[in-house]
């Protein structure tokens, strides 16, 4: 029986690999990455899964930070 | 505390303090340890010999003329990532071979103001991420030579554990400091995310990267960070505040405090008698005079889940240049590594970032009903060299288990601490993690030596 899932996320997986610029790896590399990046996007779906609700990304841009930093001098 | 120098950082500051030994004396017995014992170990990648010597003889004329400094003549270990003027800092990378830089970290420099005696530069896993490089090999631990010393500050806490070193700097993205002191029996601290100055540090992830002193004792931990903790304008991240001295109320007592246990992380993949030890550990604390209450916290098991995608693309963002033009220089498994950060979608990435932020907000809100919050540091003995699956339940990643234990204060940005706590019946050590409000380092401490006051430390080990 074919693995669907798994011929799935080799093709997500080498467009990834495509679209990121690193399609001149060899076969090999390809399907080890490919192994790897389904196991972590199964992490992935269960953060997904989270009700994130209006919770902003923890990364922060601030420019007041910045003035404050000439004011300062 | 002990009166023998080498026991203790502070300690050794005693006996300078009263003349009873000179720093040329202290950096000569580390010398002559890291002589006799590194060829076991591989925790060094530079070791100054003759520079540590003059920059000794330096701090005992200072010493002489009535100068003194925190850590005037102190000799001390880095972290091979940290910038070193005039001093190669390889982070553990072929890539970074033959880097010498022009000026000091902000920390490095802060340490020489403070009269350290730079002893040398300590080995890592390649580029912090994990893996070691073949060129520079594993760092193996001093109570059992078959084991690691873990990663990735592992040089820095087999030195300070060995004895070949009276205390040393790691950094901290995912545990990277208070893995291997778990593992080496010793003290690791990763302060609040802002308070050690990162600037001259070679990044693996900016939103999650920290400094951070390892040590023998709590007390040589808050000496470090009370020389280390202040704003620098050189890092992005770094925090505007006057940072207060967390020494002066070191010994205050404990009792009233509250402490709040985790109980899904004394279970969730924890090893048998590490939860025998740790929860033995507990009880002493109760011993302390602390009230312990139980906290839920179900965000946290997710935190192996939300730091990996962070990791992978701020690190292959890092990297990527290097990434394409020298590929073959990086580690079979670091490339690996670097490649798959390329595969994390932007949305993978920002939905990391608002579920860390969710686990912030729990941790706080805990916070607000404990002082401190507890439970094992790592849920498994140090793993044999060369091994990257848990021994009890090989399907899992040694990488991804420890992150799940180390992994919510980087991620929160909390402070946590790692103490010994005991050993297992085959004689490894295990560490007990605090976990404190952000910024309130004093409390974190003075609960953190409460515990080393009672605890079953271990023994240094013998070589």
């Amino acid at each position: 029986m074919t693995d669907t899932t798994s011929t799935t996320s080799r093709a997500f997986g080498a467009q990834l690999l495509a679209a990121a610029g690193l399609h001149d790896l060899s076969e090999e590399e390809t399907q080890s990455l490919t192994a790897l990046h389904a196991r972590f996007q199964r992490d992935r779906l269960l953060i997904a899964a989270q009700s994130l609700g209006n919770a902003e990304p923890a990364v922060q841009f601030n420019p007041a930070s910045r003035l404050k930093d000439v004011t300062d001098e | 505390m002990s009166n023998d120098p080498f026991d203790s950082m502070s300690a050794l500051i005693a006996r300078l303090d009263a003349g009873d030994i000179t720093s040329v004396e202290a950096t000569r017995h580390y010398l002559e340890c890291i002589a006799r014992l590194d060829y076991q170990l591989n925790a060094f990648i530079t070791v100054l010999h003759d520079d540590a010597l003059v920059q000794a003889a330096d701090a005992d004329r200072r010493r002489a003329s009535g100068e003194r400094g925190a850590l005037l003549g102190v000799p001390i270990a880095i972290k091979d990532l940290f910038a070193t003027a005039d001093i190669r800092t390889t982070a553990g990378s072929r890539m970074l071979a033959d880097n010498v830089p022009d000026a000091d970290a902000t920390v490095v420099r802060t340490l020489h103001d403070a009269g350290a005696v730079l002893l040398g530069k300590t080995n890592m896993m390649e580029m912090a991420y994990g893996y070691p490089h073949p060129d520079f090999g594993e760092t193996a631990n001093p109570w059992d030579v078959t084991r690691t010393a873990g990663g990735s500050s592992g040089g820095s806490a087999a030195a300070v554990a060995a004895g070949m070193a009276s205390a040393a700097l790691g950094s901290d993205t995912g545990g990277s400091i208070r893995s291997p002191a778990a593992y080496c029996g010793i003290v690791g601290l990763k302060p609040t995310y802002g308070a050690i100055s990162r600037h001259g540090v070679v990044p693996l992830s900016w939103s999650l990267d920290h400094a951070g002193p390892l040590t023998r004792t709590v007390r040589d931990a808050a000496v470090m960070f009370d020389v280390l903790a202040r704003y620098d304008p050189l890092d992005p991240a770094s925090a505007r505040r006057q940072h207060s001295a967390t020494l002066t109320g070191l010994d205050e007592r404990v009792a009233g405090l509250r402490v709040g246990i985790v109980p899904e992380l004394f279970e969730w993949h924890v090893e048998p008698e590490i939860r025998r030890v740790a929860l033995a550990a507990v009880e002493r604390l109760r011993d302390a005079g602390v009230t312990v209450v139980e906290n839920e916290l179900p965000l946290l098991r997710l935190a192996s889940a939300t730091i990996m995608p962070i990791i992978q693309a701020e690190a292959t963002s890092i990297h990527w240049n290097a990434l394409q033009q020298r590929p073959e220089d990086f580690s079979d498994a670091l490339r690996e590594n670097l490649r798959l950060g390329a595969m994390v979608l932007a949305k993978d990435y920002l939905d990391a970032q608002r579920l860390r932020a969710l686990m912030a907000a729990e941790v706080d809100a805990a916070l607000r009903e404990v002082d401190v919050l507890v439970f094992p540091t790592q849920p498994i003995v140090a793993p044999l060299l060369g091994v990257y699956e848990v021994a009890s339940s090989p399907e899992d990643d040694v990488l991804d288990v420890e992150i799940g234990y180390t992994g919510p204060a980087n991620l929160t940005g909390h402070p946590a601490i790692s103490v010994p706590c005991g050993l297992t019946a085959a004689g490894l050590p295990v560490g007990l993690q605090f976990t404190g409000r952000v910024f309130d380092e004093a409390t974190l401490l003075r609960v953190a030596a409460a515990f080393e006051s009672v605890a079953d430390m271990p023994s240094p080990p013998t070589l």
